[in-house]
């Protein structure tokens, strides 16, 4: 189980990025988090992983989460194939002088195969395409075996090849009894998951979607930012990425 | 055709050479990978460059250059350092503003009356000068260097392929990136007995560039920078033997025209 208790903080002393976060996610649930750019998520899971630099407040977690980024943060020029790059999932548990365990390289096979890229272990990783680039980073989270996976937008802009397979490796996850928190610009989509997270640098609402998703929250969450189309079910958010 | 190449190595002297390069490629080569993939050449350029009043000190003083070449590495780390804290400035001006400036005291310090006429061994080196006692230290320094890359392997590649995930996966991006320029700071002290400090960056930088110019992967890239540095150190002593030119300019040449040679290759 993931507990947050008042939560708050920020990257610049007096400044929170975001604060008043409180909610809890069950083994097996799928939490979507909205918000405008800028409005708290990547703060959010930063806090989640430890890494904020300033925080306050409470947070339980099950064990350390893996953490999937956007794909555009990874470098496109760096030597490596998908396969190096899931391997990557296994360098935590792996002393510095020792092979990765045999193990650990069928489980990276394994977790290619899982996501539909099996067949590419060999390509360059800057060689993929953006929706095979992030099932690849999906992969190397899976490799990491966590309880709790964090995922920074990861249907956005990709292909629908890559969207179909991303959603049915979360089924999958979800069966598992694992808890994903998946960020996302998406409305319709949160709308079928667990649990939705609505930030604008403060916790706006949480609860299941058709409490949350609201005209009313989701206006507070987007502010003037929001554009509403098909007639309510999908929302888009503009705005400068800010920390 | 053979004995033109083998001719120069009957010499110690060439022989004493040739070991020193090929101790310092297997350190470079993959160093140099590293330095490019970071995006930190500027930084290995400065570091060498500003390490000169330290050479000239240690000259003045008649201690090894090893040790002056070690106190030029901190002071010069500790100026860019201090001047990259001002938040008025970029780190890329710290660098510039340290290194120039360190350069010049060099230049006066070198060019006083007092100093013994070693200052072109300083900045190019004496590759055929070099020693069996200099052999060992570089060896030892070199020997660190490949095994630090050896231990830091791994969080090398999670932090330079995707800073924002390393801390998740077990490596912290900050220490990493320390640790890279505390090794090219070693490195750099290991090379400039022979290799000068305004030339020993060619044999860190070149063979890197050309060996990811031939290969996407990242240990046969190494293996390749290291291999294209030895290539370049026996080329550019043969070179020199017979054209009786500066061995370390030779070397740092070959190194630049086979980097040249792989990126202008059709792809």
């Amino acid at each position: 189980m993931i507990r947050v208790e008042d939560l708050g903080g920020g990257y610049v002393p007096g400044r929170d990025a975001l604060r008043d976060v409180r909610f809890t996610a069950e083994p097996g649930q799928i939490v979507g988090v909205l918000g405008p750019n800028g409005g708290g998520k990547t703060t959010l899971f930063r806090a989640l992983l430890g890494e904020l630099p300033i925080r306050r407040g409470e947070i339980e977690l099950p064990g350390r989460p893996a953490y999937v980024p956007q794909t555009e943060r990874a470098r496109l020029d760096f030597p490596v194939s998908a396969f190096d790059v899931v391997l990557m999932g296994a360098y935590a548990r792996t002393s510095w002088y020792r092979r990765v365990a045999r193990a650990d390289r069928a489980a990276a096979h394994a977790a290619l195969e899982r996501v539909g890229l099996g067949e590419e272990a060999g390509t360059t990783f800057g060689a993929l395409s953006g929706g095979q680039r992030q099932r690849v980073l999906i992969a190397r989270a899976l490799l990491q075996d966590a309880p709790v996976l964090l995922l920074d937008e990861p249907l956005s802009g990709v292909d629908g090849v890559s969207a179909a397979r991303i959603e049915a490796v979360f089924a999958e996850l979800r069966g598992e009894g694992r808890t994903l928190l998946v960020a996302t610009h998406d409305v319709r989509q949160a709308g079928e998951w667990d649990r939705v997270l609505c930030l604008h640098g403060r916790q706006i609402e949480f609860g299941p979607p058709a409490a949350v998703l609201s005209p009313e929250t989701l206006r507070e969450t987007y502010g003037a930012e929001l554009i509403v189309l098909e007639g309510g079910s999908r929302a888009v958010g503009i705005g400068h990425h800010q920390h | 055709m053979l004995a033109w190449l083998t001719d120069p190595f009957a010499s110690p002297i060439v022989q004493r050479a040739l070991a020193e390069v090929l101790i310092l490629s297997l350190a470079c080569g993959p160093l140099g990978v590293w330095v490019l993939l970071y995006r930190d050449a500027y930084a290995a350029e400065s570091m060498s460059h500003g390490m000169l009043p330290g050479l000239v000190i240690a000259a003045l003083a008649g201690a090894p250059l090893v040790l002056g070449a070690l106190g030029g590495v901190l002071v010069a780390a500790a100026g860019i350092a201090l001047v990259a804290r001002d938040a008025r400035l970029s780190t890329d001006v710290g660098v510039a503003v340290c290194v120039s400036a360190l350069l010049g005291l060099g230049g006066i310090l070198a060019l006083s009356p007092a100093s013994p006429p070693r200052l072109q061994e300083l900045l190019f080196g004496d590759l055929l000068g070099v020693s069996g006692g200099d052999l060992v230290v570089a060896g030892a320094l070199a020997g660190g260097v490949v095994l630090a890359l050896a231990a830091a392997h791994r969080s090398l590649a999670l932090v330079g392929f995707d800073r924002g995930s390393a801390a998740a996966l077990g490596a912290r991006p900050g220490r990493w990136e320390l640790t890279l320029l505390a090794v090219l700071g070693v490195t750099t002290v290991a090379a400039v007995q022979g290799l000068g400090n305004l030339l020993l960056v060619a044999l860190v930088l070149a063979p890197a560039a050309g060996a990811l110019a031939m290969t996407r992967r990242l240990a046969p890239a190494m293996a390749l920078a290291a291999g294209l540095a030895a290539v370049s150190g026996a080329a550019g002593l043969v070179l020199s033997f017979h054209l009786e030119i500066a061995a370390g300019a030779s070397v740092a040449l070959c190194a630049c025209v086979l980097a040249g040679l792989s990126l202008a290759r059709p792809h």
